[in-house]
């Protein structure tokens, strides 16, 4: 039964490597909406790997699509905060934007009690979560065979860190939800509908923070603190979920489809 | 209620007497020569009835207001007669110079219509230069007239008060010599006489001062406070102030044109008088500003700065608002924005103004505040170095630096990459650019690619097993301890492997029946945790009847011992099938006995 779910997980492994090695063909070949389409079939099959996001972000970026490029940079700096090259990229992205917002920040009660965990990745925060939870129960039963010295305190220390990295993990898994501007001039509204006055705008690649929903649209926060409603479909939403834009890109690349 | 009714009867009489009356209008203008465009009043007079519609003249060159500027109607019985009285106000202006003759009106009293009176004024060229009729009044006291304010004579003098007298207008400024761009307070002055005539003007046209080179705050002269009471060789006047602020914008001589007034003075028991009252021009000399040192600002007058940051800690990209305060005294609208000095290590973004607390009317009170969006580039302690604020002091008569006092600001890094590509600073915007322009190449070895998979079922497991582990090892750590600290505990919980050992044991025993009663009073003993040793079937029954044991139950088990203690002292082996009734009784009672004690404790 192993065996047979480890060669499933090979056979799985590969079949995404062969996928990955093609798109990133078509990306050398300037084949930028192929690559992209490949790419998302990967992020589309529940691949989710900070490489696959940085490079579907590079084909997005290629591809002249500042703000699809700019949230799978995102994509990959929040599954692996010291990704250099994505946060390298991105860098680039928010430079080429016109007015070079900000990353709306998140809650104030995160950025005070969890201000350790921002240069963390979420895998890394679900295993030390769990390592602290399994040893705390584990110091307890070692209390119950005999007494050990200072077991108490370590038995505290550990539940304290549990509650910590077990608040990070589920911050990580549940991020501030950010909506990248992908196209040229996104309106924010005063309220909800196209007839709604027109609050301020949003140049392609700005990062707002999404505060609510309300269908297709979302009340939506800069960093500057100003608000309002903005219709999704001329946004990228960062996720997770990790779903494509909704101003698809124009497929000509012959890796369209395949995988 | 007689005298009531002989009050309305006589109320009748009376108005239909007035009724009966014959009707009169009569029309009147107050004066009889006009000047082209002037103002005049004309007055019809209706007497004898209720005014239904009044149909006004027409002529040429001659314009009147359609809607008369004030009316009133009165009553009065004379002679056992009453008689209603309607007085009707109207504008009017001739057109061209000459002899004007102004028609008859048409007044529609109680449904029969009225001509009036026909009249002729004359209308020349220039402004009239006689004085309204009614100009002067007669002393109130019996005497002939009263002595014009500005004269050395005083109230008793028997010569009459002019309309000047009555009331007059004025307009002066604070100061005859400004520079560019100082405020300079203009003052009109309004006054009418209070005692011992109690003039009430009544308005038609003002004309304010003509304000050409200068900027004026606000737009039209506002009244500044209360009137105030003067007293002028003993004559009472009520003073009005109205004040406007005003920046000379060009340089040279400017002059604040003359203000004039036009409208009636009702004194009580006189007929209105017309009157037209003008102020004197003046003129401000206005120097230009000495040579102007690059720093300045535009501002003219006197200015203190203050700045703040609306956050004293940010993070890294993330800007904060500098907030500059310019206040102190000077024209609002030529406040210049101060010149932020230069950091290295932050971007400063457009301007914003913030007008929230302009100072609004009369004076030159400013109060802006500039808003500068400052954005950290770089992390760390940073300051931001005194803001400078050059303007130009007309007291003193140069240009001074006002300054604010340095800020810190506390930049921690942020999690967003670094503006490492950034350079440039202050608001020249135009100089911030990326060095890196380009990305860096794909990724083309990403180790194995896998599906992820549902993290819920793994974290239920990661927090669950652990707490469900040590439940169990807990309650089986906890038992072997009192296993071993509690006896009784232990023999009650062992007592049941004891007996099915010892009856497994009784056949093969060379002594059966010794046998199986040591093992059910052994049994018994150990449930209730007492010495077996010496225990016979009396001491079991005690025991069993003191523990309240079911009572068929205690009596099987105690049969079984007594059969056991007869074989033994009877020295009588039990037959096979004697033992075998007595191993199964002792057995299902023991069970019996054994289920019932679990069922207490579980209770």
């Amino acid at each position: 039964m192993t065996a047979a779910l480890v060669a499933l997980s090979l056979f799985g492994a590969t079949v995404f490597n062969e996928t990955f090695d093609r798109a990133n063909q078509l990306y050398t070949q300037a084949d930028y909406p192929g690559a992209i389409n490949l790419y998302e079939q990967l992020v589309r099959d529940g691949v989710v790997d900070p490489n696959v996001f940085f490079n579907l972000g590079n084909a997005y970026y290629r591809n002249e699509q500042l703000g699809p490029a700019i949230a799978n940079y995102e994509r990959a700096l929040h599954l692996s905060p010291h990704f250099e090259s994505a946060a390298r990229n991105l860098e680039t992205c928010v430079g080429k934007t016109e007015k070079r917002l900000a990353r709306p920040l998140p809650p104030a009660w995160e950025q005070s009690l969890l201000f350790w965990h921002f240069r963390l990745a979420p895998g890394t925060v679900r295993v030390l979560a769990s390592l602290c939870w399994l040893s705390f129960w584990v110091v307890l039963a070692a209390r119950q065979w005999r007494v050990i010295p200072y077991s108490r305190l370590a038995a505290i220390l550990l539940l304290l860190a549990s509650a910590a990295f077990g608040t990070s993990s589920w911050a990580k898994s549940h991020p501030l939800s950010l909506a990248v501007a992908s196209a040229e001039r996104v309106p924010v509204r005063y309220g909800i509908g196209e007839n709604e006055t027109i609050r301020f705008e949003l140049g392609e690649g700005d990062r707002v923070a999404i505060e609510s929903r309300s269908g297709n649209w979302a009340r939506v926060r800069t960093s500057n603190g100003e608000r309002g409603w903005v219709d999704l479909s001329n946004t990228t939403v960062v996720g997770p979920p990790y779903e494509r834009p909704s101003q698809s890109v124009n497929v000509s690349g012959s890796g369209a489809g395949e995988g | 209620m007689v005298s009531r009714r002989m009050m309305a009867l006589i109320i009748s009489l009376l108005f239909t007497a007035a009724a009966q009356d014959a009707a009169k209008v009569v029309l009147e203008a107050d004066r009889d020569t006009v000047g082209i465009g002037e103002t005049f009043v004309l007055t019809i007079r209706v007497s004898g009835g209720g005014v239904d519609s009044v149909t006004l003249p027409e002529a040429d060159g001659l314009a009147i207001e359609g809607r008369p500027f004030s009316s009133s109607t009165g009553m009065s019985a004379v002679n056992g007669r009453v008689s209603q009285t309607n007085v009707l106000t109207f504008k009017a202006q001739a057109a061209t110079a000459g002899t004007l003759t102004i028609p008859p009106a048409t007044v529609s009293v109680d449904g029969k219509d009225i001509a009036s009176n026909s009249l002729t004024i004359a209308v020349s060229e220039s402004a009239a230069t006689q004085r309204p009729r009614g100009q002067t009044l007669p002393r109130p006291t019996a005497r002939r007239g009263m002595a014009p304010p500005s004269s050395d004579s005083s109230p008793e003098d028997e010569s009459e008060i002019s309309v000047e007298d009555l009331m007059s207008i004025s307009a002066e400024v604070d100061k005859a010599e400004a520079y560019q761009g100082q405020p300079i307070v203009l003052t009109l002055v309004f006054m009418r006489m209070t005692s011992p005539y109690n003039v009430n003007p009544n308005e038609l046209v003002t004309s304010l001062p003509e304000l050409t080179g200068f900027y004026a705050l606000p737009r039209e002269p506002e009244e500044t406070g209360p009137p105030e009471t003067r007293t002028i060789n003993g004559r009472e006047y009520e003073a009005h102030y109205y004040k406007q602020t005003l920046f000379p914008t060009t340089v040279g001589d400017l002059e604040i044109s003359a203000w004039g007034w036009q409208g009636t003075l009702g004194v009580r028991g006189y007929r209105p008088v017309h009157v037209e009252l003008t102020s004197k021009p003046i003129t401000v000399h206005v120097k230009p500003l000495p040579d102007q040192p690059p720093a300045f600002s535009g501002s003219v007058g006197t200015f203190q700065v203050e700045a703040n940051l609306d956050k004293a800690r940010t993070i890294q990209g993330v800007p904060v608002k500098l907030i500059v305060r310019v206040f102190g005294n000077g024209n609002p609208n030529g406040i210049g924005a101060p010149k932020l000095p230069a950091m290295d290590w932050a971007y400063v973004g457009d301007l914003e103004k913030d007008n929230g607390n302009q100072i609004a009317g009369v004076g030159a009170g400013v109060d802006q505040r500039f808003v500068f969006p400052i954005t950290a580039i770089e992390s760390g302690k940073k300051t931001i170095p005194e803001i400078e604020y050059c303007y130009f002091d007309p007291e003193t008569g140069a240009y001074e630096t006002a300054k604010t006092s340095a800020l810190e600001l506390e930049v921690v890094p942020s999690a967003e990459p670094e503006h490492k590509g950034v350079s440039g600073a202050g608001d020249d915007t135009e100089n911030v650019q990326l060095l890196a322009d380009d990305i860096v190449s794909i990724v083309n070895d990403p180790g194995p690619l896998k599906r992820s998979g549902s993290s819920t079922v793994s974290t239920s497991l990661a927090l669950v097993a652990p707490p469900a582990v040590y439940a169990a090892l807990a309650m089986l750590l906890g038992r072997r301890r009192r296993l071993a600290t509690d006896s009784g505990f232990a023999r009650s919980y062992r007592a049941r492997s004891r007996v099915k050992k010892a009856l497994e044991g009784v056949r093969d025993s060379r002594e059966p029946a010794a046998a199986l009663f040591k093992a059910v009073a052994g049994f018994i003993a150990d449930k209730f945790n007492v010495p077996e040793a010496g225990m016979t079937s009396i001491d079991a029954q005690q025991l069993l009847d003191s523990q309240a044991a079911p009572t068929d139950v205690a009596t099987a088990l105690v049969k079984v011992l007594r059969s056991c203690e007869r074989a033994q002292y009877a020295s009588t082996r039990l037959s096979e099938d004697e033992l075998a009734a007595l191993l199964e009784g002792a057995s299902v009672n023991l069970d019996a006995l054994e289920a019932e004690l679990k069922r207490r404790a579980q209770k």
